[in-house]
């Protein structure tokens, strides 16, 4: 078994989750099945790795330079450099040994490869760097995303074995790779995750406030159904479409919520909503003749009025602070869209155009 | 935009009603209907029209969706559109061809108000007023506020401020507090992390833990191995404490042992059994000497002792005797009894000879007596059941004499009156218990139908008619009525058309003609006069063209000439204006022509509408004619449907009413025939006169049914008794039959038996002498049996008595008189006689047991003696005592020998286990006195060690336990880290919710600041005006205050200087503030360009005349400016409103 790094999150500390990876180890061990351990950058950074017990068909790799393990009675070499921090920029692959001859030689690195994006460069390198090394395969770690980059020789990303948070949607697991006399025969990726994030969409194009909730409903319904491997679901559900009741599905966001997390209770237990965010947008009308000083167009031209933006960016100041030092900023929430975002970058004018829309359906629905 | 007209043509409970609003100054319309007349149904008509209908209509109750239709004629700037509005989601706004037009005019009219905006600006009613007013309290401190919320109409504003603002507050304010949702999620966060913190098992805690194990076990260990050494020790002494006596008795033992160097040792069996002889030799010697003894003195007594030979021969007849003597006293007693019982016995036997008299002589024999007997008690069995029955005999006749007396009935009449009786009553009671009731309602139920029928048949005018006739009526069906009603409708619809159409030709050919006689009157050049020139010109051409072809003369041709280019010049001239005008004379002609053409148009529209009409007047005419032929009364197709209904109605219930009364009058029958079968049944006089209900007559019929019934069982009682009393006299009759033979045959042989007996009775009476007769003969027999017994015993006596004597004699007793004296001295003597003698045999025996034993013993001596010698000669012993004295020492040594080998096993079995030798040598040189000491010592030592042990095994199993706490913690800081993550995720959440909300509260505030900065001035000095005309003076104006910590508004009364804050204004003032702003800011909005109609509804409910009139005023200041449409139930309004615009420029609408 090759564990490519990022065992642990660098800044957990319990080292019950240790133990229990240990005694997993363990019944691999019991079984004789070696296990090849690199260290990547969370492992670096967490106290986990240094203090866990680990049984004797464990290998690790050190940090200094590469090393290699051999298993004489499979004719395999396994190669591989840990980090010794966790942010490691140097190109690592070149001091690799190279491959043993007639062994079938496996590479083990963690690394974000070149320019991936999203992804901080640890350790860069090219594919024709690892290419250079001849070796017959490349297990990769770091990317959380399963994709086989290359095939000649087989260049791996197996991804992660869980999804953490609801950019990673789809299900996640790890690749076994069966090799006959020297040869790959299958790569096949196997699901292990127990639980799985979806984004869930509803258009809402022209529907009343009323009928937001049985079209939840149906979405939420037929996603719950379309996954196929019945695991437990976190969905984010997001309202799109232009309505002529945006404003009140803006408004009243906190009952959408409720709404939203009744209906998946009422589908299944194992449906969770992660989050509900209302995009929908009022309907492109036609040349609307503004007419007077009157409440709709005082409304309509407070999202552009820098007084206005002046005053709001002043009454939240405190209060985006206070969230700031509660919430941090923390990188899940990087690509986030939404209010807060827009506040924090001082984009008011997104802010005043959702508030003047939830406004205005406030005011004239209850008038 | 305003409307000319409002034409509610399918709406609500309106057909085709048309209200029209002048044109003029000022625009100020009241639209009156009483209450249910519609005036809410026109309001709402209004915004129909404008808006599109919603999706829910409540004004579909006479006419379905699809057909509700309203329209009107509206006016914007010059533009007229005429319009009418459908129920449909879309296309909805339609044209006078029913067909859809573009909405776009409309919509521009509409300035972009919607429904809800044109509601809220353009729109209010009495609520909406107080409404107001209440706001203008609220917002007293606020003018901005009440600005806007008079302005825009959203008197609620306040309100809503305020909850956007209490809802951000709940998530989040200036201070932390448990009931802010983001305070509480900051804390659950907080705590999260922390927990996550407090639960993470530090991997230094653990390795510190395991460690901690490993050293606990180290220390155990060690101190495991010292107490062990101790231990080791302390058996160690502990085993020489054990081992030291027993060794040291060993030794003793040993030394003792060596003394007996020169005892002979002897296996321990034959010292036993030597031991066991020397026991026995010396206890037979002595039980030897005892017996001999015992013999000795037996013999001795034997000697002393005499024995009575005599009487010992005599012995049994002494016994006899002695045993007779105790059978004779018992019978000398008897005797005197038995003497005294042959007394009475006597005495008993003579009376009753005198009492059986002659019978006496003979008494029968028992057989013959018992027959006799038995004769004669039968006999008096028989007579008194003979008498019984007798008296029996008499009872039955006395009830039969009673049975007799009572009425016998005839058999059938009873029967078959009951019969029928009873079968009239079933019949009754089979119709049911509340027939009567039933034929009531059922009745009932028949009237009313045939009532229902009536109204219905009523409904139908004017159709006159009964309901047979209107069966029988044809019925003309629901197509054909609907093609009449669409073709006329058409019909008249084209004629309108075509009349319209003519109209229009017509108007244009007027206006053409207008314009034509316009353009004729200008420059335009006719081709006539054109002509008419030209035609001069010819003329004044021809004689100079005479003249220049073929000179002919010409007078003066000068004149000619001038005259000629004059008329030249004209007609060139005219040429040239013509050209010139050409564009008006060919428009001229155009005109023209089409003016012709119009005339035309109209024309052949007219006839065409006359076609129309005629044709609508023929089908009219043919539609009556078919209702003539079809035996209706003419009316319109549409009346016809309801008519036709209405029929429908009528036809139903003329079958109601027919089966109604069908059941109600079977039912009656039905009751009377029952109710006759009844009647025929009872008595004369019996029925009660009402004829027809069959309750009455049915109970009279049940009780006499009862009656008879009763009757009847009784005569079947009386029957079977006296059928019972027969029976009874059969058999009493019978058993007298039978006791009478018996008598006889006992007659019979009673006499036989007197014969035989010889004696002379009468059965009747013969019981008692045969009792006498029967005890006599048993006397005599007790007598001679008394008489043999006596004799018997007197001569037992005197036997017994002789032989008494004669034994005494022979054995010497001394005489006496008294034979029992003597007797009582033989059988003592006797008795001692025979006591010597046995206790002579016993000593015999005794003296012989004894010598027998004494020669047994000597046996036992000589046996055992033999038994020792060879033992004696071992030990050389002489004698027993000396073979005593040897085996005893035998058995010293060997008890020594025994005591060695106890000590040496005592003392490897407390050697654990070690070697003898090796015990034995580890007790060299020690002391085991010290050793007592040593053990204390180490007993202490040990004790400390084991508390060391313990502590450091307790020790090792608290490290153990917390290292496996440790690995068993768990989940928990995974659950912690689970709650924080779903506590930042709420402060997510949160935030955007906070921020959505204070943006909405600070945009609302900044809106209405605006408002206020863009109106305040305007409005205030407009609503000034209105609040000072409609308080009738009482305020002059109005006036802000700007010291306050808000500007705020103020009222300044009529004195000029006194001024009243809004809060102390009453809460009509403070809603005529409210309507002054409200109109100010309406007018606001016309000027600035959207113009719609104001509609108020049914404003000035609440106030007074003057009031009222002031009211009406201001709106018609508002109606210069645009159109107000003023809706109310009261006429005394509408009367104010006439009062104050003026009679003649008054405009109002009646609704109903």
């Amino acid at each position: 078994m090759v564990i490519a790094g990022d065992l642990f999150d660098g800044d957990w500390k319990d080292m019950g989750t240790g133990l229990y990876f240990a005694r997993a180890i363990g019944r691999l061990a019991q079984a004789d099945v070696p296990v090849f351990l690199l260290s990547g950058n969370h492992d670096a950074e967490s106290v986990l790795t240094r203090s866990i017990p680990w049984p004797d068909n464990v290998k690790l790799f050190g940090t200094r330079r590469p090393e290699t393990h051999v298993l004489p009675e499979f004719a395999v070499a396994v190669h591989g450099q840990s980090f010794a921090t966790p942010a490691v920029t140097d190109n690592l692959v070149l001091a690799y040994p190279d491959a043993v001859a007639h062994h079938f030689n496996i590479g083990v690195l963690h690394t974000a490869l070149a320019g991936r994006q999203g992804h901080a460069a640890y350790a860069p390198c090219s594919l024709e760097d690892l290419k250079s090394k001849h070796y017959d395969y490349w297990a990769l770690g770091h990317v959380h995303e399963h994709e086989i980059v290359s095939e000649d020789p087989y260049v791996v990303f197996p991804g992660n074995t869980q999804g953490r948070t609801i950019r990673e949607t789809g299900p996640k697991g790890a690749v076994i790779v069966t090799v006959e006399d020297a040869q790959i025969v299958t790569i096949e990726h196997v699901e292990l995750d127990v639980l799985r994030w979806a984004h869930v969409e509803v258009d809402c194009t022209g529907a009343a406030a009323d009928a937001v909730a049985s079209l939840m409903r149906a979405s939420l319904l037929s996603t719950w159904q379309a996954d196929a491997a019945g695991l437990p679901l976190v969905a984010r559900v997001s309202l799109t479409g232009e309505t002529a009741d945006a404003g009140a599905l803006h408004d009243g966001v906190s009952s959408i919520r409720d709404d939203a997390r009744a209906v998946a209770a009422s589908i299944s237990p194992d449906l969770f909503i992660e989050r509900v965010k209302v995009l929908v947008g009022p309907p492109a009308k036609p040349q609307q003749i503004q007419i007077g000083d009157d409440l709709s167009s005082l409304i309509g031209q407070a999202a552009t009025d820098p007084e206005l933006a002046a005053l709001l960016a002043e009454d939240l100041a405190p209060f985006m602070l206070a969230t700031q030092t509660a919430i941090g900023q923390s990188p899940d929430d990087a690509d986030d869209e939404g209010l807060r975002r827009s506040a924090g970058d001082g984009d008011w004018t997104a802010v005043l155009q959702t508030a003047a829309l939830a406004l205005r359906s406030r005011l004239t629905g209850e008038a | 935009m305003r409307f000319v007209n409002l034409s509610l043509e399918r709406y609500g409970h309106f057909e085709d009603c048309t209200l029209l609003f002048r044109n003029g100054q000022p625009d100020l319309h009241v639209i009156y209907g009483a209450n249910e007349a519609g005036k809410t149904t026109s309001l709402a008509a209004v915004s129909d029209l404008l808006f599109g209908f919603p999706v829910r209509s409540p004004y579909n109750f006479i006419y379905d969706y699809s057909l509700l239709r309203v329209g009107a004629v509206l006016e914007d700037e010059g533009a007229t559109l005429t319009c009418r509005r459908k129920k449909a989601p879309n296309a909805s706004l339609l044209g006078p061809d029913d067909r859809p037009i573009d909405e776009g005019a409309l919509l521009a009219m509409l300035r972009g108000q919607t429904r809800e905006t044109f509601g809220l600006s353009f729109s209010l009613d009495q609520e909406g007023l107080r409404a107001g007013g209440k706001a203008m309290v609220e917002a007293r401190n606020d003018l901005g506020r009440a600005l806007f919320a008079a302005g825009s109409g959203l008197t609620g504003v306040s309100d809503e401020l305020a909850r956007l603002e209490e809802e951000a507050d709940a998530i989040c304010g200036p201070r932390a507090s448990n009931r802010r949702s983001f305070t509480v999620a900051q804390r659950e966060l907080e705590a999260g992390l922390r927990s996550t913190r407090d639960r993470s098992l530090r991997p230094r805690i653990w390795t510190d833990a395991r460690a901690a194990v490993a050293t606990a076990q180290a220390a155990l260990d060690e101190a495991q191995r010292r107490r062990d050494e101790l231990l080791a020790e302390m058996s160690r002494a502990e085993r020489i404490r054990r081992i030291a006596p027993s060794a040291r008795l060993r030794a003793e033992h040993l030394a003792a042992l060596e003394a007996h160097s020169a005892t002979i040792a002897l296996a321990a069996q034959r010292e036993e059994a030597a031991e066991a002889a020397m026991a026995e030799v010396a206890s037979a010697g002595r039980a030897k000497a005892a017996a001999a003894k015992l013999a000795e003195e037996a013999a001795e007594r034997v000697d002393a002792l005499v024995a009575d030979e005599a009487i010992l021969g005599q012995a049994d007849l002494v016994d006899a005797l002695v045993s007779a003597s105790g059978a004779v006293a018992k019978a000398s007693s008897d005797m005197v009894r038995l003497r005294t019982e042959h007394a009475t016995r006597t005495g008993r036997i003579e009376r009753l000879r005198e009492e059986a008299g002659a019978l006496a002589a003979d008494p029968p024999s028992r057989i013959a007596s018992a027959r006799l007997r038995e004769l004669a008690l039968s006999h008096v069995e028989d007579r008194s059941a003979i008498a019984q029955i007798a008296q029996s005999e008499e009872e039955l006749d006395e009830r039969r004499r009673a049975a007799s007396g009572l009425p016998r009935k005839a058999d059938d009449d009873p029967n078959r009156e009951l019969v029928s009786l009873i079968a009239a009553v079933d019949a009754a009671r089979a119709l049911g218990a509340d027939i009567d009731a039933r034929c009531q309602s059922l009745r009932r139920t028949a009237d009313t139908a045939s009532t229902i029928l009536a109204q219905s048949l009523s409904r139908l005018a004017p159709w006159s008619g009964g309901a047979p006739t209107l069966l029988e009526l044809p019925r003309i069906g629901q197509a054909e009525i609907d093609e009449a009603q669409t073709a006329m409708a058409n019909l008249s619809a084209e004629a309108q058309r075509e009349t319209t159409d003519a109209g229009r030709a017509r108007g244009e050919a007027a206006a053409l003609s207008l314009q034509m006689e316009q353009l004729a009157s200008g420059n335009a050049v006719s081709a006539e006069e054109i002509q008419s020139a030209r035609t001069a010109r010819n003329e004044h051409w021809r004689p100079l063209r005479d003249h220049i072809l073929a000179a002919a003369p010409v007078a003066a041709p000068g004149e000619a000439v001038t005259v000629f280019e004059a008329t030249l010049a004209e007609a060139d001239q005219l040429s040239d204006l013509r050209f010139a005008a050409a564009d008006e004379s060919s428009r001229l002609a155009d005109m023209q022509n089409r003016v012709a053409k119009l005339m035309l148009d109209a024309e052949q529209a007219e006839l065409r509408a006359k076609g129309a009409e005629e044709r609508v007047d023929t089908k009219r005419s043919a539609w009556r004619e078919r209702l003539k032929a079809a035996g209706h009364v003419d009316m319109e197709p549409t009346r016809l449907v309801a008519w036709n209904a209405a029929r429908d109605v009528s036809e139903a219930a003329y079958a109601a009413s027919v089966a109604a009364m069908a059941e109600a009058g079977a039912a009656e029958v039905r009751r009377a025939k029952v109710r006759q079968a009844l009647a025929s049944c009872l008595p004369e006089g019996a029925t009660p006169p009402d004829a027809s209900e069959i309750a009455p007559i049915l109970a009279i019929a049940e009780r006499l049914r009862a009656d008879l019934e009763a009757a009847e069982h009784q005569r079947l009682l009386d029957e079977a008794a006296a059928a019972r009393i027969e029976q009874d006299a059969d058999a009493l009759h019978r058993r007298r039959k039978r006791l009478e033979d018996a008598g006889a045959d006992r007659e019979a042989q009673w006499r036989q038996q007197l014969e035989q007996t010889g004696l002379d009775l009468e059965l009747g009476n013969a019981i008692a002498a045969l009792d006498i007769l029967e005890e006599l003969r048993v006397e005599i027999e007790a007598l001679s049996d008394l008489h043999g017994r006596l004799d018997g015993m007197e001569r037992d006596a005197a036997d017994h008595g002789a032989g008494v004597q004669a034994a005494a004699d022979t054995l010497g007793i001394p005489a006496s008189e008294n034979p029992e004296e003597r007797l009582t001295a033989l059988r003592s003597r006797l008795t001692s006689a025979r006591a010597t003698a046995k206790v002579i045999d016993a000593l015999k025996v005794t003296m012989e047991a004894r010598n027998e034993e004494v020669a047994a013993e000597e046996a036992r001596l000589a046996a055992a003696m033999d038994s020792l010698r060879s033992l004696m000669e071992e030990t050389g012993s002489e004698g027993v005592d000396e073979l005593a004295a040897a085996i005893a020492r035998s058995r010293a040594v060997r008890a020594l020998r025994g005591a060695v080998a106890d000590a040496e096993t005592a003392i490897t079995s407390a050697g654990d286990g070690k070697a003898l030798a090796e015990l034995l040598a580890s007790l060299e040189g020690v002391d085991p006195d010290g050793l007592a000491a040593k053990t204390q010592t180490l007993a202490s030592q040990l004790a400390d060690l084991n508390a060391e042990v313990d502590a450091a095994a307790g020790r090792l199993g608290d490290a153990r336990r917390a290292f496996a706490d440790l690995e068993q913690a768990g989940e928990s800081a995974i659950d912690a880290a689970t709650d924080a993550g779903q506590a930042r995720a709420e402060l997510a959440v949160l935030s955007e919710q906070y921020i959505l909300k204070r943006a909405q509260a600070v945009t609302l505030r900044w809106a209405i600041e605006r408002y206020r900065e863009q109106h305040q001035d305007p409005m205030l000095l407009r609503a000034s005006e209105l609040f000072s005309i409609l308080t009738i003076g009482r305020y002059a104006a109005l006036r802000i205050d700007s010291d306050a910590a808000s500007p705020r508004l103020l009222g300044v009364r009529d004195d000029g200087r006194t001024v009243v804050e809004v809060g102390a204004m009453s809460e009509g003032t403070t809603g005529q503030l409210f309507l002054a702003l409200r109109l100010a800011a309406v007018e606001q909005s016309v000027a600035a360009g959207v113009r719609l109609p104001f509609l108020a509804d049914d404003l000035f409910v609440n106030f007074d005349d003057d009031r009222s009139e002031a009211g009406f005023r201001v709106l018609a200041e508002l109606a210069r400016s645009t159109q107000v449409l003023f809706f109310t139930h009261h006429p005394h309004l509408a009367s104010i409103a006439r009062a104050v615009v003026g009679a003649d420029i008054h405009s109002e609408c009646t609704l109903g």
